[in-house]
């Protein structure tokens, strides 16, 4: 269909407006909504035609070819853009109808912004560009005045701007028709080509050109005036202009880029990238939201500007090239378009006495996607797109840009997270978790999570009565399809590595299913997907393929106790769960990094769905982001063996994976997380998702480290680690898994929150894994391995007996707890179990893991290591003690008088977990043998089984025979005692003990339990100092004051606004040599 | 050996070896009270109050765990001392050493005072946590020294082996780790010390404030079961120290030997054992009468004390112990 | 040479007219800043269309083949130029009118208030 139909349309539909006005509000409504389909029908068809392989449309006016006419065309990037916009456009209209007040004016404004958007996409005629751009400037003018009185004065300021642009853009415009003689921006070019733009007229008439579009593309620092506009504009036009009109603009600039000089392009491409580090730093300190989306998009656009010069440089194919730009700008079209109309509907139904509204699943979800998807997240268009980006910025070796990069996406990530996290949990005005005050730490009746608080039926009613609120789901649909498509363009678009966001979508959709229905049915994915890898992989592989989903689908089975919905949970679970199978089986560079960034975001959702876990998952998602940057960058330079050193390869590769198992410095995120995380999935992340850091950490060494730099090869890769370019790696882990190790458990000594206990417990133990993994011998990976199985099962043990715990007492403080022992003996076993083979204490599993740590630093020359190792081993009998003494044993509290056992669902995945620790207890060469065999296929073998005992070089250990034993001395005491002297006791009552011949007053007096190792602290107290806090806390608080300090250019004034854009337009000058 | 006979000499040698640790408790009890100007009880001191402990009725308890604690407790000096070679090339007091080496001893040791904690825990008698917490908390100190010390040996003579230490050790008092590592086997005394909870270490049972801490609740049969296994663990970490340290006792080697065999033609296998224990038996009372020297002479140190104490001096000796082994 | 002195006095009035945006501090004066400057751009526009000596682009009986005529698209561009210049101006008027009277002042500096 001709595209000039839609412009005929939408402008006579926009002047014949008062006359649909007269026959009421109802048909000028229709009319109006059906111009947009219109525009949306013609779009889409040409895009639909375009995508079938049509070549590219052309259109001539007025019966003239170009030059001699304007014409139009329309290419694939061009239509895939407009048609956007006509879907964004269409849903504003109906948006506007629905929760604005749409006054004529406003809808015949709006379709003159439709108008305007399609002319700036379609033109090629340079004049006709400023035609359209003064067309939508208007029309955006007058939307945004139309938010009250302060939004009079935004639009004013942003009119200052417009005007100085649009002069600017005339007399660009006129010089270079002056000196090419022609309109048609193609022909401008062709002359540009022949040399007529050359000197010093013509490079200014191009930067003049350029810097008028820019300013309308809203670049940093001249860009405080569009950041009014979005604060005060009515969240319907602030969508609009930060998705259509700028995406509209932006297509406008990059038809006139040809024209740019390789100068002018570099610099105007730093400028993009400062506006996307400068409008993220200062976002962070922004408390209004729309100001704060209005920070977010000008750094969007100007990413996009970025990535348009930067793969302009590279000369790669245009399909490439959109690969990149048009992945961000898309994403970015449709997310900021939509989360600018959930915020305003969220306002809205704030003002008719509601609570906001984005704590519901459907609203939520939707934010979610918005934001993961502006976070450059897998599955979504702007995680390939920034892939490629990174790829590219590697391999020119462009170091400080991708520094920018990283931190601007860190910063944009900070505020976007902690919005979405304000926005959808409906309990975190709070503040911070408070660890020491007790009773604020109650967990209260259980009252089901947060973004659920309807029942089925009602959230599915109201979600149909407001039917704007399902048009929002429409640019998530439509982020759906595109991430499809950008998936599938690279090369990722199959089952193994979509299941996850496949499950994901899955879980939320059936969100109405009771919860106990979709966590079977999780149990039954995850299970299943166990069941499928298991064939699928060998040697270390297959090991940790059935840690992740073997252990996973254990722990969702666990999650089964409670049976509220848990949306966020079964969804983000079962994803991340996936996600790790995913990660085992992905071979290609991108595969393993979508796997990994899934996996790692994943973990951060899941202990976001804790009611106070608002703080340490932001802290967390900037862990996870960070290091998947690092990880980014050397999985993008495979394949450019000079850009990346080695020891800078793997120093970026192990702060990746030390920051995801939580070593000591990059920990901060993990106690907080661990602890504010729903109870049961703290088991998951502790005993499951936190070994992925090490597999990733065996992988990297085996495979993708060495095979950057050609080194990859049975003998090569173990050569490069012990005496090649990454041998300086193994002391320094080692270090840090010892102190990590060592630290971690003297700080787990002093909690008595039972959840903060258990989390640097899980960090410790993470240190001596990684101690283990250091060695990059046989000995110390089998020990890694053994490890890394046994803390999964003594770690699920403890977390799903607490989680029990918990759920009856209703506290997580052990000093409130005591003498649990009666009501809950499973319970009481699990944790006996689990302590004694996390004690390492014989002749539990636990014992071969320190056996084989400490044997295998002896033998490889680490003593002091070891030492360390043991002695930090010998403090965690402190923390263990005290865990089981203070809930189990002691005085019993009046209130857990009437408490019963955990429920059924938790007992089960426990009494395995109990049956298996034995089995490996009794017959460690069950698990021994496989282990010791898949790291003897990587490298040579130094201990191995005589018989069932298990040699080294230097020491030997049968843990059948020392099982048997101990059973032995054990029985022989205890027969005694079973048939002497025990026979004829009574049990007596809970405060008849010897206490100087008097009665206890009260439990809690007697009890002793609060700072249990009081001397302890005395004494070694002072090594609690939180360095790795302070240090993280500084940074973040630099970063603030610096956003703070470079907020204050934006005074408000419009005149200071219009003095920043004469002197960047000056700047820019003087950088692009136009004065030269 | 069949499985039957192994068991019939682990049995012996426990008894052999509860016996002395009787003994050795009775006769450092008179030594501690001479020091103090009394006249103390008699040697046998200990065999009457098992006897009469295990004679008296048990009348109450406090839960299943508070049953299990002193169970835990015996087997966990039972099982230590088992997995200890008492005397070396002799099979009837190989024990069961080989399930496992000195790391295996080193943590099983630790099975008895988890179990006895826990079951003391269960009483519910707040001084029962307090003195956990105490011991446990310089326990957790002592370790580093010996922790240190062990592994000096271990790289000396490369291996983890009791075994193979005390063989290296043969030959002669040259050989004896005192000798060729002094420094180690300072700070496995020092740890030893805080081990034996003698002074200036012995807040955590605190014989005058606190009744007599963990086991404040247990009477009759199952404190007698306690004061079983204080001797044979007694018994067993001296023998540990006496295997690491002071060249452990041999059924075919050491001074005793060589003077039967200048006697007699060939020292029959039985006179050899024979000899081995009295040598381990000679070796350990000199070492535990450090203990006993020591604790009669200095006062108490309060727990955050000790800690300091342990984790500096002593673990310093121990570090530059375990450098001179590495030269 | 005329040329360049329609395109000079342009280029001086956008100056002049930027110079009066950034520094009058009332909402009318900065307009009329504004307005001088898109007259100055007009100016240039017309001034860059023109060739010397040339008559005008209409096609009538006058025009012989060979006559010079000045450039005409310049000067179509600059009706829709000085058209959208109006249309700018009156808004931004409507504008100034709404704010003071919301305000009781015309000052710039008394409208900043969302910064931040």
């Amino acid at each position: 269909m001709n595209p000039l139909i839609a412009l005929a349309v939408l402008m006579g539909t926009a002047f014949t407006m008062p006359l649909f006005e007269k026959a009421g509000l109802k048909p000028a409504r229709l009319i109006f909504l059906a111009a947009l389909t219109l525009l949306l029908v013609i779009s889409g068809g040409i895009l639909v035609n375009l995508l079938n392989g049509a070549p590219d449309l052309e259109v001539a006016t007025a019966g003239f070819k170009a030059p001699f006419s304007i014409n139009f065309r329309i290419g694939l990037a061009e239509a895939a853009v407009w048609s956007a916009a006509a879907l964004v456009l269409l849903i504003g209209g109906s948006y506007m109808i629905h929760r604005e007040e749409d006054g004529m004016y406003d809808r015949m404004l709006y379709l003159v912004l439709a108008l305007g958007v399609t002319g700036l996409i379609l033109t090629r005629d340079l004049f006709n560009l400023f035609v359209f751009l003064e067309i939508s400037s208007i029309a955006v003018y007058g939307l945004i005045g139309r938010g009250g009185e302060r939004s009079l004065q935004a639009g004013f300021k942003y009119m200052i701007a417009g005007g100085i642009s649009s002069i600017l853009f005339l007399i660009g415009t006129v010089f270079l028709y002056r000196l090419t003689g022609t309109l048609n921006i193609d022909g401008m070019a062709a002359a540009a080509g022949s040399g007529s733009l050359a000197g010093t007229v013509g490079a200014s008439a191009v930067f003049i050109l350029a810097i008028s579009m820019l300013i309308e593309l809203k670049p940093f620092p001249a860009n405080g005036w569009a950041l009014d506009a979005y604060q005060e504009a009515p969240s319907g036009i602030g969508a609009l202009l930060s998705s259509a009109q700028a995406s509209a603009v932006f297509i406008a600039f990059t038809k006139i880029s040809p024209l740019f000089g390789d100068r002018l392009a570099a610099v105007l491409g730093g400028i993009g990238m400062l506006t996307f580090f400068f409008a993220n730093l200062m976002g962070m300190r922004q408390k209004d939201e729309k100001r704060m989306f209005g920070y977010s998009s000008t750094g969007q656009i100007g990413l996009v500007i970025f990535a348009w010069f930067a793969v302009r440089g590279t000369g790669m194919p245009e399909t490439a090239a959109w690969f990149i730009v048009g992945g961000l700008l898309l994403t970015h079209l449709f997310a900021k378009a939509g989360l600018f109309w959930l915020s305003g509907l969220a306002d809205k139904s704030k003002g008719e006495g509601g609570n906001g509204f984005l704590h519901k699943v459907l609203p939520s979800a939707l934010a979610g996607i918005f934001v993961m998807s502006l976070l450059a997240l897998p599955p979504f268009p702007s995680f390939f797109a920034k892939m490629e980006l990174v790829k590219l910025l590697v391999t020119g070796g462009s170091w400080w840009i991708l520094t920018a990069l990283f931190l601007g996406s860190l910063f944009e990530a900070a505020y976007l997270f902690t919005w979405l996290v304000k926005k959808t949990k409906a309990e975190c005005t709070d503040g911070g978790a408070d660890t020491v005050n007790g009773d604020s730490l109650v967990v209260g009746k259980r009252a089901g999570p947060d973004i659920l608080t309807d029942s089925p039926a009602a959230e599915v009613s109201s979600l149909l009565k407001s039917s704007t609120s399902l048009w929002v789901v429409i640019p998530a649909l439509a982020l759906g399809g595109l991430s499809a498509a950008w998936a599938y363009m690279a090369g990722v678009f199959n089952v193994i590595a979509m299941a996850p966001f496949a499950a994901a979508l899955l879980m939320l959709l059936l969100a109405f299913l009771p919860g106990r229905v979709r966590g079977f049915l999780a149990v039954l994915v995850s299970a299943a997907a166990a069941w499928w890898i298991w064939p699928r992989t060998e040697g270390i592989d297959q090991i940790f393929a059935m840690l992740f989903l073997g252990g996973g689908s254990l722990n969702l089975f666990a999650g089964l106790y409670r049976k509220d919905r848990r949306p966020g949970f079964w969804a983000f679970s079962l994803m991340t769960v996936l996600s790790l199978g995913a990660l085992v089986l992905a071979r290609t560079p991108l595969e393993i990094f979508m796997a990994w960034e899934v996996m790692s975001v994943g973990a951060v959702l899941i202990a976001l769905q804790g009611k106070r876990a608002a703080g340490p998952a932001r802290t967390g998602m900037l862990f996870a982001l960070g290091g998947g940057y690092l990880l980014m960058t050397v999985l993008m330079s495979i394949g450019t063996t000079t850009v990346l050193s080695p020891a800078v390869a793997a120093i970026l590769v192990v702060i990746a994976f030390l920051s995801k198992s939580g070593a000591l410095g990059l920990h901060v995120w993990v106690p907080g997380s661990y602890a504010e995380a729903d109870n049961d999935a703290t088991s998951l992340l502790s005993s499951v998702i936190s070994k992925a850091g090490i597999w990733a950490m065996m992988i990297f060494s085996i495979r993708i480290l060495p095979g950057i730099y050609g080194l990859d090869g049975p003998e090569l890769w173990l050569q490069a680690f012990n005496s090649g370019p990454f041998s300086f790696l193994s002391g320094i882990l080692g270090w840090i898994g010892v102190l990590t190790a060592l630290v971690a458990t003297i700080v787990a000594v002093f909690q008595e929150d039972i959840k903060y206990t258990l989390a640097w417990s899980s960090i410790s133990q993470l240190g001596y894994i990684i101690l283990a993994f250091s060695l990059f011998d046989h000995f110390g990976w089998t020990a890694a391995i053994y490890l890394s199985i046994n803390h999964f099962l003594f770690k699920a043990m403890l977390f799903l007996a607490i989680t029990g715990v918990i759920y009856r007492v209703k506290t997580r403080l052990m000093y409130k707890m005591g003498g649990l022992i009666a009501p809950m003996p499973i319970t009481f076993i699990t944790v006996l179990i689990a302590i004694i083979a996390l004690a390492g204490v014989p002749p539990l599993s636990g014992f071969g893991g320190k056996w084989l740590v400490y044997s295998a630093l002896i033998q490889g020359g680490r003593p002091v290591q070891a030492a360390l190792a043991m002695f930090s081993s010998g403090i965690a009998f402190l923390y263990l003690y005290r865990l089981i003494h203070s809930i189990f044993l002691g005085q019993r509290k009046d209130d857990s008088l009437g408490i019963k056992e955990a429920p059924f669902w938790l007992i089960l995945p426990q009494i395995v977990l109990i049956a298996l620790i034995m089995l490996i207890s009794a017959f460690p060469t069950v698990i021994l043998k496989p282990i010791i065999a898949a790291v003897g296929e990587l490298m040579p073998a130094v201990i191995g089984f005589e018989g069932s005992t298990l040699m080294s070089a230097i020491g030997y250990w049968n843990g059948s025979w020392v099982m048997y034993v101990t059973m032995g001395v054990f029985m022989i005491p205890l027969v005694l005692l079973l048939i002497g002297t025990g026979r004829k006791t009574r049990k007596v009552k809970q405060f008849n003990i010897v206490f100087a011949a008097e009665r206890p007053y009260r439990p809690e007096t007697t009890h002793y339990a609060h700072n249990f190792f009081a001397p302890y602290r005395k004494a070694l107290g002072s090594l609690m100092n939180p360095l790795g806090r302070k240090f993280w806390e500084g940074s973040a608080g630099g970063v603030t004051a610096v956003s703070s300090a470079f907020r204050r250019l934006y005074t408000g004034n419009g005149q200071t606004y219009a003095l920043h854009i004469v002197l960047f337009t000056m700047a820019a000058a003087l950088f692009a040599g136009v004065f030269a | 050996m069949t499985i039957l006979g192994q068991i019939g000499a682990a049995a012996f040698s426990v008894f052999i070896f509860i016996n002395y640790g009787f003994l050795l408790a009775g006769s450092m009890a008179r030594i501690r009270a001479r020091v103090q100007g009394r006249i103390g009880q008699p040697v046998y001191q200990p065999y009457i109050d098992i006897l009469k402990n295990n004679a008296r009725r048990t009348a109450v308890h406090h839960g299943v765990m508070f049953f299990l604690g002193p169970v835990f407790r015996l087997a966990g000096g039972l099982g230590t001392f088992l997995f200890i070679p008492a005397i070396l090339n002799s099979p009837l007091f190989a024990n069961f050493s080989f399930s496992g080496d000195i790391l295996l001893v080193m943590y099983f040791i630790f099975f008895g005072q988890l179990g006895m904690a826990l079951g003391a825990g269960q009483s519910g008698h707040p001084y029962s946590p307090i003195g956990v917490s105490r011991g446990l908390a310089q326990m957790s100190a002592f370790e580093m020294p010996f922790i240190l010390s062990v592994l000096a040996l271990a790289i000396k003579h490369n291996s983890l082996s009791i075994t193979a230490i005390v063989q290296a050790q043969q030959g002669g008092i040259a050989n004896w780790s005192m000798i060729t590592n002094p420094l180690a086997v300072i700070a496995a005394i020092i740890a030893f010390l805080g081990m034996s909870m003698h002074n200036p270490f012995s807040v955590v049972i605190a014989p005058q404030e606190i009744p007599i801490g963990p086991p404040t609740e247990y009477h009759s049969g199952l404190l007698g079961m306690l004061q079983t296994n204080r001797s044979i663990f007694n018994a067993a970490k001296l023998v540990l120290y006496v295997n690491l340290f002071f060249g452990g006792a041999s059924a075919t080697e050491g001074v005793l030997y060589a003077l039967s065999a200048s006697v007699l033609h060939a020292v029959p296998v039985w006179l050899g054992v024979t000899l081995g224990v009295v040598t381990m038996v000679i070796k350990t009372f000199l070492l535990y009468f450090i203990t006993v020297f020591v604790g009669v002479s200095f006062p108490r140190f309060r727990t955050d004390q000790s800690i300091r104490f342990f984790l500096f001096v002593p673990t310093l000796i121990g570090l530059a112990g375990l450098f001179l082994a590495r030269l | 040479m005329i040329i360049q002195i329609i395109v000079s006095v342009g280029a001086l009035l956008v100056l002049i007219g930027l110079w009066g945006l950034l520094t009058r501090r009332n909402l009318i004066k900065m307009i009329i800043g504004f307005s001088i400057m898109d007259t100055g751009t007009h100016l240039i526009i017309v001034g860059l269309g023109y060739r010397e000596g040339a008559t005008a682009p209409i096609l009538d009986s006058s025009i012989t083949p060979g006559t010079h005529f000045v450039d005409p698209i310049p000067s179509a561009l600059v009706l829709t130029a000085i058209v959208i210049g109006l249309a700018v101006t009156a808004l931004m008027l409507a504008y100034a009118v709404r704010l003071y009277s919301s305000r009781g002042s015309a000052l710039i500096e008394d409208f900043k208030e969302n910064a931040l």
